[in-house]
């Protein structure tokens, strides 16, 4: 935790924020208008987000599905181009290169699925899948990419004799471990990991979840860590962004945001989640009603149709997310 | 026992494929009580779900049940005629389904299909199944259920259906109630309602509940009694205090032990190393063995059988004597 602050500390000085910086980003879906469809609709699917991570951070995105947490993980890597906004990587605005230089940039940033059946092409054996970067940049000769390859399966934990066999022939956790190989045979510094864990059992999840934890110190990668499952971000991450609706709603620092959740719509999504413990307290929260669509967000607050806290002011003024303290930011009215 | 509603013994089914024959289903066996709810645990392909569709009879073609009997309410299950099973599933049976797109007719309105199932098995004309189905509806939270009875599946939302899935399920007032995995689709915040008014209807109705889930978290909500399951078998079967405060098998404690927590931290997570054994080849002693840190020479080559500690059942070498 002291290296994140010190990295901190240093980007301060420099006037730059981390290794990825994002500035108002927002990615709008548009349904244009037809015959049948006499409206222009607008899915807001990411609206107006503003974040960074820092070199050697874990970044965990939390929310519901539809809050637009896998949008803004791939519009931050360009795979869905963003509607307006900025992200610098490493000091360059990604959204301004064009497409060699992106290709080129695209080697450093990696993205890791969430499913690994989906994930790798069935008719390719294990060492032409994770071979497939090497080959797409031309990096070494035949031999070399091969030792590359490898190595790469050694470190992720899978045998050698693995090389010519083909994904069916592996269980799922096995997969998402060539999947990883895969993501990391590049040498990249920043990986989205968008549901990495979520499709598989809870054995083989602390299993890759230990082995990510692992490689991020050994290698000293940057995640933006996308899950909805919030003990699994707690686990992994170094701060953490809850997001509703297309918007984060809290963001701050893994210790105070589970211990001390600002925002009323945390603060339910943590008593939600059941605890294995037969003991646990009774949960307080319950959230009535459900995630509005986003073709149609509430005025205000998007929020205030299910907060239980909602003055007069919520519905009709959007809260930004403002500085509470020195780590910790809240969109929520109630900490203005 | 007057008061055991459900009773499995020595439980086997298989399914035959082209070229073997897996055991889904190894000797499993288990009673439920009258108004009890019984959680099963397990990782996918342990056998829980085929478990649940075995008491039903909805094997399909290629699933037989080739050992054991099945008793609810003291007549075995499995020597009943087609046309009695009819009767019993929904009626004395009900059973929730995981996916509430596929478990409902994406082609008949909600309030036809609630319809359908009150007057299959009450003798009732439409009118009052009508009254029962909103009355139904309101029971499990559903806002303006007049309106809602005249729309179709895809226009509410996945917490929606999985209420009209509850509604559905109770609408005979079924003894005995299966959930398999009823909230594992949902969202956190829905789970939660969901869990909430499955708590309620534990109250209000006398039904017993089977709920099948990989979250340990779910059923230590619910559930009176556990069962985890592994590789088709029962591993650890006690009440669910004792399988949370002090479980025995070292699969069950793998098990408690690699799930992240919120309410505790620690830097590396415990990993039950491997992966489950594939049923076409299971292991010839424990199938647990390769995984277990426990592991002893025994282990390797001679199956445990289930034995009694406590109040608690458990199949492990460990605790046999």
């Amino acid at each position: 935790m002291s290296g994140v602050g010190n990295i901190l500390n240093e980007q301060e000085k420099t006037g730059m924020k981390g290794i990825l910086e994002v500035k108002n980003l927002k990615k709008h879906f548009v349904t244009p208008k037809s015959f049948f469809n006499k409206e222009e609709k607008r899915v807001r699917a990411v609206d107006d987000i503003s974040l960074f991570i820092s070199k050697g951070e874990t970044l965990g995105l939390v929310g519901e599905s539809g809050c637009g947490k896998s949008t803004f993980g791939r519009a931050v890597l360009r795979l869905t181009e963003p509607t307006s906004g900025s992200v610098h990587y490493n000091g360059v605005d990604i959204l301004k290169l064009n497409k060699n230089d992106m290709r080129n940039m695209r080697q450093k940033m990696q993205i890791i699925f969430q499913d690994p059946y989906a994930s790798l092409n069935p008719r390719m054996t294990v060492l032409e899948l994770i071979r497939a970067p090497l080959d797409a940049f031309n990096i070494g000769t035949e031999k070399e990419r091969e030792e590359k390859v490898i190595d790469i399966l050694e470190l992720v934990g899978l045998d050698k004799q693995n090389l010519r066999k083909y994904p069916h022939e592996f269980s799922g956790g096995q997969r998402q471990r060539i999947v990883i190989a895969r993501a990391l045979i590049l040498n990249p510094e920043f990986i989205v990991c968008d549901e990495p864990v979520s499709a598989l059992d809870v054995s083989i999840q602390s299993q890759v979840l230990n082995l990510m934890q692992q490689l991020k110190q050994e290698l000293n990668l940057t995640f933006l860590f996308i899950s909805h499952n919030l003990s699994v971000v707690k686990h992994i991450s170094d701060r953490v962004a809850v997001m509703y609706l297309g918007k984060i709603v809290e963001i701050a620092e893994k210790k105070s945001l589970y211990i001390d959740p600002l925002h009323p719509y945390t603060k339910a999504l943590m008593s939600s989640i059941p605890i294995p413990d037969i003991d646990a307290p009774e949960r307080k929260i319950i959230l009535t009603g459900e995630v509005p669509s986003p073709l149609n967000p509430p005025t205000g607050c998007r929020f205030h149709t299910r907060c239980s806290h909602c003055i007069e002011k919520c519905k009709v003024q959007e809260p930004a997310l403002v500085n509470v303290s020195d780590k910790t930011m809240v969109a929520c009215h109630l900490y203005e | 026992m007057a008061n055991t509603l459900l009773e499995v013994n020595n439980l086997q089914v298989q399914f035959s494929t082209i070229d073997s024959t897996v055991t889904a289903v190894d000797g499993v066996s288990f009673s439920v009580n009258k108004g009890e709810t019984l959680g099963v645990v397990g990782e996918s392909g342990c056998g829980k779900s085929v478990t649940s569709m075995a008491i039903l009879r909805l094997l399909g073609k290629t699933g037989k049940i080739t050992q054991g009997e099945i008793l609810f309410e003291g007549q075995d299950i499995l020597k009943k005629s087609e046309s009695d099973m009819c009767q019993i599933r929904g009626k004395e049976i009900a059973m929730i389904f995981q996916d509430s797109m596929t478990g409902l007719n994406p082609v008949m309105t909600i309030g036809k299909q609630l319809i359908g199932t009150i007057t299959v098995h009450e003798k009732m004309n439409k009118k009052t199944a009508e009254k029962k189905a909103i009355d139904m509806l309101k029971k499990v939270g559903i806002p303006s259920p007049e309106q809602r009875m005249n729309e179709y599946p895809h226009q509410l939302s996945g917490g929606m259906r999985q209420r009209v899935m509850i509604a559905m399920a109770l609408s005979c007032n079924p003894s005995l109630l299966i959930a398999d995995e009823p909230t594992t689709a949902l969202d956190v915040t829905i789970q939660a309602q969901i869990i909430e008014l499955m708590k309620d209807l534990k109250k209000t109705s006398e039904a017993a509940i089977i709920i099948i889930t990989h979250d340990l978290g779910v059923v230590a909500e619910m559930a009176d009694r556990i069962m985890v399951m592994y590789s088709g078998q029962v591993v650890e079967y006690a009440d669910a205090r004792s399988i949370f405060i002090n479980p025995l098998h070292p699969y069950t404690r793998g098990l408690l032990s690699s799930i992240p927590r919120l309410d505790k931290d620690v830097d590396v997570l415990y990993a039950i190393k491997g992966s489950v054994p594939s049923l076409q080849n299971v292991p010839k002693g424990c199938r647990f063995c390769e995984r277990c840190q426990d592991a002893m020479e025994i282990c390797k080559n001679k199956p445990p059988v289930l034995c009694t500690v406590g109040d608690c059942s458990v199949r492990c070498w460990k605790y046999t004597k």
